[in-house]
């Protein structure tokens, strides 16, 4: 575990630079332990694969003061304390890059479609935009580079790949991921209690779904 | 009840406050003001009691209309301010009447400017304890968006009919924030920077190049980050690394070798070497800083900063209120100039 000064009013703590869920589970526990502690001056915790964030008040409490509340906490995880939630992400396959990519790897549509939705895949933080998953486990069979040109827009809901990376657009934004699919889910829905449908340390499952269950699920969700 | 019309939008004007830090962890932007010594001073000179709203005008061409009695301060760039067609000084607090209109039209030097109006903001979007406007994910603010012609906002007023005037800068022997007040005016502007978490990503030949370079603030610089033209810095290995937490004010070296330094709109989160980190209080000079200016970096450590932070603390609130002290004792009908509704005070 080694302490970053990001900046006078941030401290990081990075653990080894991998992406593991061992590794993960570490830092969940952390972030978790310290919110639990609600100490006074910390503005807000965010984390990423390997380290974590802790955004502070200086004139409340300093970088010392929190490295000695830190040390004090026990980071004893194992792998078999990790959550089990499975988040089911329904997805309609009809991407615009979804030939590109089944080419590219010389597989078939189904192919391809089998291959990602055939897997769990761990979340491992938010990021990136609101309610943003970064997941691990896509399959290398599938794992295709960026665009070379960017998208101005990809709409809210896309479901695309980008190198050894798989996830979804939670708004719409500019983009160089290869579109496969889209769902009919709002990851992130600002005026739910529960905002963001993901988070750190569940499991989510696509599942192919058709046009017509796409746009009832679509409409389904005005009604809630 | 107090309602404030927008009569000239401007180019970019955002209701901002400290920013988003409980939105952080669910992936969305800080957002907030970019420039905090101004918000700071803003807040003090209306006496607010929390981090309130604060509109934050952009390149000037703004208008509002209020129509009935308020307080508010404007502070930030060095612009051409009008309260009814009469000049006034920023970094002061006024007491408006019913129809005043507040304009600010050029920016000469700088580039935003902030205006508080004291009171409890209404038509203020709240998500995760802060109304900031995020303009990527369209939440907070006036329904998430920068304001427009004729918008409406309504603020339950406060007057305390007493003026206020931040005197920084003329008695003040802080060097940071004469810094402020000098850089601001200048194109060449020398900002204070800490060791980026990825520093080691790079050899001490380019680290050194990179302390000595200049670089150009590019046209393309927004709130999300000032982007900077220059000599390239190259890597010793790649520009990527395994995704970490972009503080405010982080310098990220890209592929293409220009430094972006990442601002209160940025990701969270990002993939980029990190070279360097600008200290807090030198953000309000970049936010301030405008395209063609020349930055230059200045390799510091925390501590230095630290050290400013009690500095500006101690002046600031005793420069602000020992005034406010003075005038209560003095006669307020001394000394005073009444123009139109704009009640002036002349300092001897």
């Amino acid at each position: 575990m080694t302490y970053v000064t990001l900046n006078d009013r941030t401290l990081g703590i990075y653990f080894d630079q991998k992406i593991s869920r061992h590794i993960n589970l570490t830092v969940i526990t952390l972030c978790h332990e310290l919110e639990v502690l609600k100490v006074e001056g910390i503005k807000a915790i965010q984390h990423t694969y390997h380290m974590i964030a802790v955004h502070y008040d200086p004139y409340i409490i300093d970088e010392s003061n929190l490295k000695e509340i830190i040390a004090n906490i026990s980071l004893d995880v194992s792998l078999e304390d990790s959550k089990s939630e499975v988040v089911r992400i329904p997805v309609l396959y009809d991407g615009p890059d979804l030939d590109q990519v089944s080419i590219a790897h010389n597989l078939t549509i189904d192919e391809v479609i089998n291959i990602h939705s055939g897997v769990q895949y761990y979340v491992y933080f938010l990021g990136f935009s609101a309610g943003f998953p970064y997941l691990g486990g896509l399959d290398p069979q599938i794992a295709t580079p960026r665009l070379k040109t960017p998208r101005l827009k990809v709409k809210a809901g896309s479901v695309g790949i980008a190198d050894q990376q798989t996830g979804i657009y939670t708004v719409d934004s500019p983009g160089g991921w290869n579109i496969i699919g889209r769902t009919p889910l709002k990851l992130f829905d600002p005026s739910k209690d529960q905002s963001c449908i993901l988070r750190a340390g569940c499991n989510i499952e696509f599942y192919p779904i058709d046009v017509h269950t796409f746009n009832m699920l679509e409409s389904g969700d005005a009604n809630d | 009840m107090t309602k404030l019309k927008i009569l000239k939008p401007g180019l970019l004007t955002t209701i901002q406050d400290r920013g988003r830090f409980l939105g952080l962890s669910l992936g969305l932007a800080q957002s907030g003001v970019m420039d905090n010594f101004a918000y700071d001073i803003a807040l003090l000179l209306i006496e607010s009691e929390g981090e309130q709203p604060v509109i934050e005008v952009t390149g000037g061409q703004f208008c509002m209309v209020v129509d009935c009695e308020c307080e508010i301060s404007i502070t930030g760039a060095d612009s051409e301010v009008y309260i009814n067609e009469v000049k006034i000084q920023l970094w002061q607090s006024y007491q408006l009447r019913k129809d005043d209109k507040i304009e600010i039209k050029n920016v000469s030097f700088g580039l935003r400017n902030y205006i508080a109006v004291k009171g409890t903001w209404h038509t203020v979007d709240f998500y995760k304890s802060s109304c900031s406007t995020d303009l990527k994910a369209k939440l907070g603010g006036y329904l998430g968006r920068q304001l427009k012609l004729n918008d409406e906002i309504f603020v339950d007023e406060q007057v305390s009919n007493i003026k206020k005037i931040a005197k920084i800068g003329l008695e003040s022997k802080s060097s940071s924030k004469q810094s402020y007040f000098s850089q601001i005016r200048l194109k060449d502007k020398l900002i204070r920077v800490c060791d980026g978490p990825q520093i080691n990503a790079f050899t001490s030949e380019v680290i050194e190049q990179f302390f000595s370079n200049v670089y150009e603030v590019s046209p393309f610089s927004d709130r999300m980050g000032i982007r900077l033209v220059g000599n390239k810095i190259s890597h010793k290995v790649n520009a990527d690394i395994i995704t970490d937490v972009v503080a405010f004010g982080a310098i990220q070296i890209p592929g293409d070798g220009m430094p972006i330094v990442m601002m209160a709109d940025r990701q969270a989160t990002g993939g980029y070497t990190k070279i360097a980190n600008v200290i807090f209080e030198d953000l309000s000079i970049l936010a301030q800083a405008n395209p063609g200016d020349q930055i230059r970096f200045l390799r510091t450590g925390v501590e230095t900063s630290k050290a400013n932070k009690i500095e500006i603390d101690k002046y600031n609130l005793v420069d602000v209120r020992q005034y406010k002290m003075t005038l209560e004792e003095d006669n307020p009908s001394s000394n005073v100039i009444k123009n139109f509704n704009v009640l002036v005070e002349t300092i001897t």
